[in-house]
């Protein structure tokens, strides 16, 4: 039994383990064995069970080309975590949850808000308003606070999905075109997020130009329509973000160490532009500016630093690739 | 024993028609196969699970978590509508290859 065992593990070496790889091996390995028992049952010797059992194994390879896996030095394997389709599925769900919660939690806040607005529009009549007020806002804002918390702990756990990590061609092109299909249901949320924080000006406006409603309920309502909107933007923000980091973090298995490295290039390009390239240009921009007195054109050096930072990126980029 | 060659096209059909019979798992389906062709034909471990790969992405056939036997957890097979459908077309296609086989190469009478 322990020979079969042994021989699986062979031929499974290299092979990136994900749910469904896994699996697979699990499945194989029973079936051997099975296979195995029911040849000792009927008589055959050890020797003739497992010789028998191993002849009926077959071509790794082929079953592997099926899968859309390919063995690798097992050193990658190790270095960087393989994820399976349900892996995948998983995260999106998760970033979707947290989109979705994070969203609740700041509806939440502004809601506190807009009752405390509420309340202390009608101080006039009801006495202890600016109280109930405070307590609607104290309590609601520890809802939404709540679930920042648990949302911020939560991911924790998606950061394995920050790095570069193993993917099966499969599973990423099913991604991708999942990612086409979520893309009308991404731009209508954005167009109605952004619809609700246009419109919040509506309650507004009609408190302070009408008599129809008192400007602090005004201002209340248009909290309430900003919250809402802003769930629109974030649980789809998310979803569209994960398939966008299955896209830039799933790597193949062949090429996985070599994109990763470049990868990590290009970040310190950018963090060299971003922590050092900009912030010379506005010390820049203010010295010029103070000593020389040029204020009416110097914010020029925005639109040429701007234009200069594309060059200087793909400059670098061309001594990539060479 | 029967080369694996030859018989390669079929293998799928195989596993959807024994499939078409009742849920199983992958043990079982190749005991099956090995026992109703008298050991003539033993489908190989990985040749099915290729097998099973190829009519999952296709849609023929979904697989489940079965209950634990033995102290393993098995994966069952099961043929969808769309797998049975295709399981029909191949019957029919296969009635149709084993005439012009027979005529060109021979049947039992010559």
């Amino acid at each position: 039994m322990n020979t079969i065992r042994e021989y699986i593990e062979q031929m499974f070496k290299g092979v990136p383990m994900t749910e469904e790889t896994a699996q697979l091996k699990a499945d194989i390995l029973a079936n051997l064995e099975d296979k195995y028992t029911a040849l000792k049952d009927s008589g055959a010797s050890e020797h003739e069970a497992i010789g028998t059992v191993i002849a009926e194994f077959g071509d790794i390879d082929e079953l592997l080309e099926e899968f859309g896996v390919t063995r690798v030095n097992q050193q990658v394997t190790t270095n960087y975590e393989t994820m399976g389709e349900s892996d995948l599925r998983q995260y999106i769900q998760a970033k979707g949850k947290l989109g979705w919660n994070i969203g609740l939690g700041i509806l939440s806040i502004l809601a506190g808000m807009a009752g405390l607005l509420l309340f202390l529009a009608f101080q006039a009549v009801l006495p202890g308003a600016l109280y109930i007020g405070l307590f609607f806002l104290f309590s609601f804002s520890v809802i939404g606070i709540g679930l920042f918390i648990i949302e911020g702990m939560k991911a924790g756990d998606l950061k394995r999905f920050n790095s570069p990590y193993i993917i099966f061609p499969n599973d990423k092109e099913q991604f991708i075109s999942e990612q086409e299909d979520y893309k009308r249901s991404f731009i209508f949320s954005i167009v109605a997020g952004v619809s609700l924080c246009i419109m919040s000006i509506t309650p507004i406006l009609m408190g302070a130009l009408t008599t129809l409603l008192p400007v602090l309920v005004g201002v209340a309502f248009s909290l309430l329509l900003i919250g809402v909107g802003i769930i629109f933007f974030t649980y789809s923000g998310n979803i569209w973000n994960a398939y966008e980091n299955i896209k830039q973090n799933g790597k193949f298995v062949e090429v996985i160490e070599e994109e990763a490295a470049r990868d990590e290039r290009n970040r310190k390009m950018n963090y060299i532009i971003d922590e050092i390239y900009w912030p010379i240009i506005v010390v820049i921009y203010f010295v010029f500016s103070f000593t020389q007195g040029t204020w009416a054109w110097s914010w020029v050096i925005f639109v040429l630093a701007g234009a200069l930072e594309s060059t200087i990126k793909s400059l670098a980029g061309s001594w990539e690739k060479t | 024993m029967i080369s694996s060659d030859v018989i390669r096209g079929y293998n799928d059909t195989f596993l959807l028609s024994l499939l078409a019979q009742g849920d199983s798992y992958g043990y079982d389906l190749s005991r099956q196969i090995r026992e109703l062709t008298d050991d003539a034909y033993i489908i190989k471990e990985t040749t099915m699970y290729s097998a099973f790969t190829r009519l999952k992405k296709k849609g023929y056939i979904t697989s489940y978590p079965g209950t634990v036997t033995q102290g393993k957890k098995r994966t069952y097979y099961s043929i969808t509508e769309k797998g049975k459908n295709y399981l029909k077309e191949k019957r029919q296609e296969w009635r149709i290859t084993k005439e012009v086989v027979d005529k060109l190469v021979g049947g039992d009478n010559k």
